[in-house]
Order: structure tokens, then C-alpha cells, then sequence
């Protein structure tokens, strides 16, 4: 399918930080209905320090009440739309996180499939390194498309199988689906973190995050080399463990901006 | 580096069924020199049921007596070449594994950075099935650049350090190095298998083997200095796939073994 350079995207999971920070890239771009289970005024407290809250739907943009659990809702929320960004998600609790992380995604999938929508941006947890023994923790250079690891954690495995989910749809009705996954997130330069105090190996701004969903959408269909094409969206880190393969700048055409070197590179030592 | 179009290419380990493959793609179109601890004449069993024998060279390319473990050697070899191929292996001693597949990359990579040859074609095996928690076996749509495991395995562990050392000497020096990956090896046409008596999720065709190395010489700069490549059959099984070879290399495989993953016709 051509690129998707205008027109209308619905966001589901609208009330996160991730999707805020991909509303504020697309904003200018395409026309939003930015949906939610929650409304996105009632969101007023981070997620974590510097973590973006949503703005108000100005129009020709608008909000929507929409449970991703529900197929019905979903549909009808993706009807009109050019192209669908899941960024829903649940973490702790048993039977929403699958429902939201599982079903959620299969619905939006579905949702597609059904109205003619081939493009779809599809958002999770990194599953590289999850505390145990088959996981990438001691490697380098680990690439985008190695074989996820979700461990046994709720929360990656609910997700782990969304994202199963949405390859299969990808591959049976040629859909275009950019996974993007994440681990830590972090304003580019917060003036609380001290110099030279380090940072996780899989870390990502909060700048970096929102331009990649606009990257995904104008991408040709050939950088769908797959029709399920995973990313790591993560700063490039000295550590050299995640981040540095290029498939997004490859594909894509996005690289990060911002690599936090300020907090890796050793601080002066301070004379007394 | 611009690509090896003609030239002269020094194969170590070239009495090796995966160095006759190469030799045989290569010659004609570059001027061979041969080297290996047994010279054509001494290699008279196959490896497997169809692997190639090593054959005498003929002028103008040549062959030659090599330790790959001893440098001097390895560089006198190298010398006067536009790319290196190293095929050289050990599998069973515990010495000798680590001499050639780890000491004998330490020098073919040394040797190539004295000299100012860029080009290397390193090879080496995926292990699969190690038994330990870390290895791919249960995975599908395993990628060319996922990191090995090679896990306790003499053969696995001493060929992944030979891997990383020419790694490490890519990355600091330069180099263009392409590294080859394989598992099981089979004739074009299945050998002797019998129709739909399967085969295992990773294997190359010997004629298939040969004909990547030539790509390699002819492919452009890769993006990495070391570009890894899964040299291996598309099969349908989804666990392996050349694709990667396609887009950079321009490499595909010929041989599928349909034949053999295929269901055989109910007998009457």
C-alpha cells in the first residue's frame, strides 16, 4: 500500500504518555480521534517523572470513549480511519491485562481487516531482557527481530501474545504493522538526574518517541520488508547491547536524537 | 572498498567440502590459491554421503601446504591476495579446536590487516539443539544477527570465539568481513533420501554453499564490518531464512529440497 501522508489515525490507549508524545508528532500531520477508556482530562498525574500527560482534543481532532476490550467500540472507532496506532496496554492486574495487552490487540486487528485498514502501528514492552535465564541480558548488539523472550511476568506475556496476535493478522491479510517496543523512558536532559550517573542499557527520551509513529506512517510498503516488522525504539547507548542495529533508520527512516551523554559520559571530579 | 570482481583470493582450509564449494564457484573467475594441512591428494572420503572432494588445481591457480595456526605461514599465504576465505576447522580435539578455529581466525584476520586486504570471508557453524535454556531451537523466524549461544560445545565455543576475534579485527581495523553460517549440508537433489523422509530446518546445498562465496566477493560494502549471513535453504519450516543474504548479497539459494519435505505419494 502507498504511504499514509494525510488522513485520519485513530489512537487507542490515547491517555499514556506514549501515545501523548505520538499525538503531539501526528498532530499537525493527519486528523486524530484520540481514544481512550478513560477521558483524557482525568489524567493528571505522570507516569513517571517527566512522563507527558495528554493535552485536549482540539478540534478537527476529537476524543472518544472507547474500551479496547470491546470489539464493538473498536470498530466503530476505527471506522473512516487511514491507518490504526494500538499503544493500549494494562500491567498489573490478571484478567484487564490480557484482556487490554491479548484481546485488545486482536480487536484492533480485527478492526482493520475488516474496514480495509492496512496500516497499523502496534506498541509493547521490550522482551529482550526479562530476568531470566534464556533471555539477552549478557549479549551485545541484540537485534530488533531476535526471538522474544517474554519470561513469565503478566505484563510481558499478555503482551508478548497481543504482539503474536497482530503478526498473524499482518501475515494472513497483508497487513503493514510497525511493532515499536520500549523498555525505559526519560526526558532527554532532566535537570534532577546528576551527571554522569548512568543510565539502563534499553533507554528511550521522551522526545525520541513521539517522531518514529510519524516515520511508520509514510513509510513505503517496501520498508514492510515483513509484513510484521519489529523495532527497538531505544537511544543509541554506549553500552552496545540495544539500539544499535539501524533497522528504523534502515526501514524507517528515524534515528534517535537524543543520546543522554551527558549522563554517561564520567562527571569532572570535584576538587575540594 | 570497492567489491572483488577478479584478483587473486587465498581459500584457507580448502580441502574442506565447504572449501571445494567455494574453490569450484570461485575458479575462473578469480586465480585460486589453495591452502590446507592436506593437500588434494590426501582427501579421499567425503565428509557425508555426497560431500565434494578436493580436486588437483590447475594453473594458473595453485595449491599450498598452510598451518593455519602458524602465522608465518598464514601470512606468506596471504600475501600478493585481494580477499581472504577462511573454511578452516576442527571439531573433535580439544587443542587443535582451539589452535585453528580461534588462533587460525586470530591470524587470518592479522594477516589481512598487515597485508591491507579488506575483504574476508569467515564461515563457521549455527548450533542448534545444545540442550541449555539459551539456545533457538523452539524458535521461529530466528534472524541472521541474533546472538549465538554456543553454550559448552568444543566445536560451538571455540569456532564463536574465532567469530568474535574477527569481529573485534573488523570493527578496529576496517575490514569487510562476511561471515557464513550453516548447519546441514545435503547434495542438490537430496542425495540418497528417499522422498518425504523430511530433513532438519537448516541445510545448504553443496552446489548453493559455493556459489555464495562468489557473491561475497562481488556484493558492495555491507553496512557492518561484520555482516553475518545465514547460508541456508528457504524450507518450511520458517526457523531460517536467506533472506538476508538476498538484500545484501544478492545471494539465493537454488536448491529447496522439495523433494524431500514433501509428502511422499501413498503407496498402493
Amino acid at each position: 500500500m502507498p504511504p499514509v501522508l494525510e488522513g485520519k489515525i485513530a489512537i487507542f490507549g490515547a491517555a499514556g504518555p506514549v501515545a501523548v508524545m505520538a499525538a503531539d508528532a501526528l498532530r499537525p500531520h493527519y486528523t486524530l480521534r484520540l481514544c481512550d477508556v478513560q477521558p483524557l482530562a482525568e489524567r493528571t498525574v505522570e507516569q513517571s517523572a517527566g512522563a507527558p500527560l495528554p493535552a485536549t482534543a482540539i478540534p478537527p481532532h476529537e476524543e472518544r470513549r472507547v474500551d479496547v476490550t470491546d470489539y464493538a467500540q473498536v470498530l466503530e472507532a476505527s471506522r473512516g480511519m487511514d491507518a490504526l496506532v494500538n499503544c493500549t496496554v494494562v500491567r498489573p492486574h490478571l484478567q484487564p491485562a490480557f484482556l487490554v495487552n491479548t484481546i485488545g490487540a486482536y480487536h484492533v486487528a480485527k478492526a482493520a481487516v475488516e474496514l480495509g485498514i492496512r496500516r497499523i502501528i502496534h506498541t509493547g514492552p521490550q522482551l529482550v531482557i526479562a530476568e531470566h535465564q534464556a533471555d539477552y541480558w549478557h549479549d551485545f548488539d541484540v537485534h530488533d527481530d531476535v526471538p522474544e523472550r517474554p519470561g513469565s511476568s503478566l505484563y510481558g506475556l499478555s503482551k508478548y501474545l497481543g504482539s503474536e496476535v497482530m503478526r498473524r493478522f499482518a501475515e494472513v491479510h497483508h497487513l503493514e504493522v510497525a511493532a515499536f517496543v520500549y523498555a525505559h523512558f526519560r526526558p532527554a536532559n532532566r535537570p534532577s538526574d546528576a551527571d554522569g550517573s548512568g543510565l539502563y542499557a534499553f533507554t528511550t527520551a521522551w522526545e525520541d518517541t513521539g517522531a518514529p509513529f510519524l516515520a511508520a506512517l509514510r513509510a513505503p510498503a517496501t520498508a514492510f520488508e515483513q509484513p510484521f516488522e519489529l523495532f527497538h525504539i531505544a537511544s543509541r547507548l554506549p553500552h552496545g547491547k540495544i539500539g544499535g542495529s539501524d533497522k528504523a533508520q534502515r526501514l524507517l527512516g528515524w534515528a534517535p536524537e537524543q543520546d543522554f551523554s551527558r549522563l554517561w559520559h564520567r562527571s569532572p571530579i570535584v576538587q575540594e | 572498498m570497492p567489491p572483488v570482481l577478479e584478483g587473486n583470493v587465498a581459500i584457507f582450509g580448502a580441502g574442506g567440502p565447504v572449501g571445494v564449494s567455494a574453490a569450484r564457484a570461485l575458479q575462473g573467475h578469480y586465480t585460486l590459491r589453495l591452502t590446507d594441512v592436506r593437500l588434494s591428494g590426501e582427501i579421499t572420503q567425503p565428509q557425508s554421503a555426497g560431500a565434494p572432494l578436493p580436486a588437483v588445481p590447475l594453473p594458473p591457480n595453485e595449491e599450498r601446504w598452510v598451518d593455519v595456526s602458524n602465522y608465518a605461514e598464514v601470512l606468506e599465504a596471504a600475501r600478493g591476495m585481494d580477499a581472504l576465505i577462511n573454511c578452516t576447522v576442527v571439531r573433535p580435539h580439544l587443542e587443535a579446536a582451539f589452535l585453528v578455529n580461534m588462533v587460525g581466525a586470530y591470524n587470518v584476520a592479522k594477516a589481512a590487516v598487515e597485508l591491507g586486504i579488506r575483504r574476508i570471508i569467515h564461515t563457521g557453524p549455527y548450533h542448534l539443539n545444545l540442550n541449555h535454556n539459551a539456545d533457538y531451537w523452539w524458535d521461529y523466524d530466528v534472524p541472521p544477527d541474533v546472538p549465538l549461544h554456543p553454550g559448552t560445545d568444543l566445536y560451538a565455543a571455540s569456532k564463536f570465539l574465532g567469530g568474535e576475534i574477527t569481529r573485534t579485527f573488523a570493527e578496529r581495523h576496517g575490514l569487510e568481513v562476511i561471515t557464513f553460517l550453516y548447519c546441514g549440508f545435503l547434495p542438490g537433489d537430496g542425495g540418497p533420501r528417499e522422498d518425504g523422509s523430511g530433513l532438519g530446518p537448516f541445510y545448504t546445498s553443496w552446489e548453493d554453499c559455493g556459489e555464495a562465496f562468489r557473491y561475497a566477493l562481488r556484493a558492495p560494502t555491507p553496512p557492518h564490518p561484520y555482516e553475518v549471513f545465514l547460508i541456508c535453504s528457504d524450507l518450511p519450516h520458517g526457523r531460517f531464512s536467506p533472506r538476508k543474504a538476498k538484500r545484501l548479497l544478492g545471494w539465493e539459494p537454488q536448491h529447496d529440497f522439495q523433494r524431500l519435505w514433501k509428502r511422499a505419494p501413498a503407496k498402493p
